[in-house]
């Protein structure tokens, strides 16, 4: 396989410790990892294994204590704070086990909201498409406590896919949802990303989650274990 | 929330420049007025005050005509001082370019308006020059850029940093997109041919162990000693041959889809119509075996009339023949006598079908594998089985290429549970 060609997302001798002496904990413990343009890899480990850490790292959300992130072959621990917002914005979308959705805003205004503050034109046509794909266009005028789990899920979903990054993290998406929600919001997701060409990254600890993806990266104390 | 200014924008980095030389140009020929103006006030001051200190030192008596005359208004004295004046050639005739004084601050004052005019105009050129000059660089770049797109050579793109030099972010950001969405293709394209080459390998190294057990057979069967023998090694000569014809017909549907050449063509089909065509697929296997398959709708009540008939958009051959190879499978791992239960239900975006069965069950660790191409189990009994571990690497491609899904996991207790997602809308 030519891995050197299209990677779109690289970490090189990642670490990541907190605590010192005696007290120190390697959260994230010299990960290298390599994830190609297109791909859809899924992280899997128990909790604190150190996955959620590394998901943070990727996408600019926490610093490394050493080693770099590369997106796009850019080193971005370089950047600073104005240019990974940036980046944030405009390469990255992020998926949370919590939604993470604006209670006061309705679905259709949490969907945009990523894009107004990038100042970005609507792409409207887009965004009905992915709120059809995703089964939303009955809910766009509804606020979020008014949606089920999985419905919540696949806003947050449209919200990421809506800026139309390459790369699409997620950190634990169905964590909350039962396993037929789960599955089906999971399914969904893959489809989304694979019609959008996105990279999606996921992480859980839900092996039969992982099936799901091309490759899968097992974690276990920081490290990278098969 | 929105920035209102940002430097980086290409407009307003040759729009403040130029408002700013425009208020210098104003600005400054205000300035150059103003001092004219002032000049000329403290010459007719100092002009005044000869005039009245002259006439005033020969008839002390006049100092309040004069004054009259200064605060006057109406100009009553004018006409009588012009007719004297025109007498030493100060006539209203004469315009202000007679006057050396006026003259000298007029000449200055044009001259530096002409100057500030040449400046400007000197810079507001400079300005566009250089920028003329920087699009020139950017377009020569952008088509170098393209071009080396076009030939295929992606490697400008680890290089933001450069091309961030000639274009903002934005910019910068929307050809990067372009780059690596055609390198995505062309990778695409090449792993295409890489994996037909593979096929093929792989295909040829499965037809090699039965090709040579037949040849083998027919050997033996040639060189038998009697009859009998003979006819022991035929019939392994035709199990073979039966092996190979089914390795065959699956090996058919792999290349055909490997390449493309199944296309799927995706129809209102009924799922219990097509279920029922898996099901009876394998009914004779089940038969055999004296295992039942039961089908249950467990949709929830609500959606229970629209999904007692389910028409999903799906390719009902393939469709089919993804489903049997899973039933196939459960078949083939359990135990006589055993039941299978196939469970309906009706999602938000998919139909979940849930194919369990008391079987052997399957690794954790092989979850991923069994969906892969001539992947076979490890456990014993698996190996003892027929299988060319294509069945469900076929299924799953038909599957996804559907927009579904396919999934494994354990049974409550012992066996194996598969789920199969189909898109209700296709």
């Amino acid at each position: 396989m030519k891995e050197h060609t299209n990677i779109i997302l690289r970490t090189e001798n990642l670490c990541k410790y907190y605590g010192t002496g005696d007290n120190l904990v390697k959260a994230v413990d010299c990960i290298d990892l390599a994830i190609r343009q297109g791909e859809f890899v899924s992280i899997v480990g128990k909790s604190g294994s150190g996955k959620s850490t590394l998901l943070h790292m990727l996408g600019a959300l926490d610093n490394p204590t050493s080693g770099s992130v590369l997106i796009d072959g850019e080193d971005i621990s370089s950047f600073k704070e104005n240019r990974l917002s940036q980046i944030r914005r405009r390469k990255i979308g992020f998926i949370f086990q919590s939604y993470n959705l604006i209670p006061s805003l309705n679905v259709w205004e949490n969907i945009v909201l990523p894009l107004g503050l990038d100042n970005k034109s609507l792409d409207k046509p887009f965004i009905r498409d992915i709120v059809k794909t995703l089964g939303l266009e009955n809910k766009v005028k509804n606020l979020p406590n008014t949606l089920s789990g999985g419905q919540q899920q696949r806003c947050a979903i449209a919200r990421a896919i809506a800026a139309k990054p390459s790369i699409i993290l997620a950190d634990e998406p169905t964590g909350n949802l039962d396993t037929k929600t789960g599955d089906e919001v999971m399914a969904l997701l893959k489809a989304s990303a694979k019609k959008y060409g996105q990279t999606l990254v996921v992480i859980t600890h839900n092996e039969e989650i992982a099936q799901m993806a091309d490759r899968t990266v097992m974690i276990a104390d920081g490290k990278v274990v098969g | 929330m929105k920035k209102i200014y940002d430097a980086s924008h290409p407009y307003l980095k040759i729009y403040f420049p130029l408002v700013g030389i425009y208020l210098l140009f104003t600005l400054s020929i205000g300035f150059v007025g103003f001092e004219f103006l002032n000049t000329q006030y403290t010459q007719e001051l100092r002009l005044l005050s000869n005039i009245a200190g002259a006439v005033l030192s020969e008839h002390p008596d006049l100092e309040e005509t004069l004054l009259d005359a200064i605060q006057d208004t109406e100009g009553k004295y004018t006409d009588q001082g012009l007719n004297i004046l025109s007498k030493y050639g100060y006539g209203s005739d004469l315009s202000m370019y007679d006057d050396i004084q006026y003259r000298d601050t007029l000449t200055e004052f044009l001259s530096l308006c002409f100057l500030f005019i040449f400046l400007s105009l000197f810079i507001i050129t400079v300005c566009f020059t250089l920028l003329d000059r920087k699009h020139n660089k950017q377009e020569k770049y952008l088509l170098t850029l393209l071009d080396h797109f076009l030939s295929e050579d992606y490697s400008s793109l680890e290089q933001r940093s450069e091309i961030h030099t000639f274009f903002d972010d934005a910019f910068t950001d929307a050809l990067l997109k372009l780059g690596h969405k055609l390198r995505l293709k062309t990778q695409m394209l090449s792993e295409e041919r890489d994996t037909t080459k593979t096929l093929v390998t792989d295909i040829s190294h499965q037809l090699k162990t039965p090709v040579s057990a037949l040849k083998n057979c027919l050997a033996m069967s040639m060189e038998a000693d009697s009859p009998i023998e003979r006819d022991a090694f035929l019939e392994r000569c035709s199990l073979q041959l039966t092996k190979l014809e089914a390795l065959m017909e699956n090996l058919i549907n792999i290349s055909r889809l490997e390449t493309s050449l199944i296309i799927l063509h995706q129809t209102k089909s009924a799922l219990s119509d097509i279920l029922l065509d898996a099901v009876n697929t394998v009914y004779v296997k089940a038969l055999q075996k004296t295992i039942t398959i039961e089908v249950l709708n467990t949709s929830e009540p609500k959606n229970e009339d629209s999904s007692s008939d389910l028409v999903l958009s799906l390719d009902r051959k393939w469709t089919t023949e993804a489903l049997a190879n899973i039933l196939d499978n459960a078949i083939k791992y359990s135990p006589a006598k055993s039941v299978i239960n196939v469970r309906l239900s009706k999602l938000y975006s998919y139909v979940r079908i849930e194919i369990e069965d008391a079987g052997i069950g399957i690794p954790k660790n092989e979850y991923n594998k069994i969906f892969k191409r001539f992947y076979r189990g490890q456990h014993p009994t698996v190996q003892q089985y027929e299988g060319s571990g294509v069945g469900l690497y076929l299924s799953r491609r038909i599957i996804e290429e559907q927009g579904g899904s396919i999934t494994v996991k354990p049974a409550v207790r012992q066996g194996s549970i598969f789920v199969v997602q189909l898109p209700l809308s296709g």
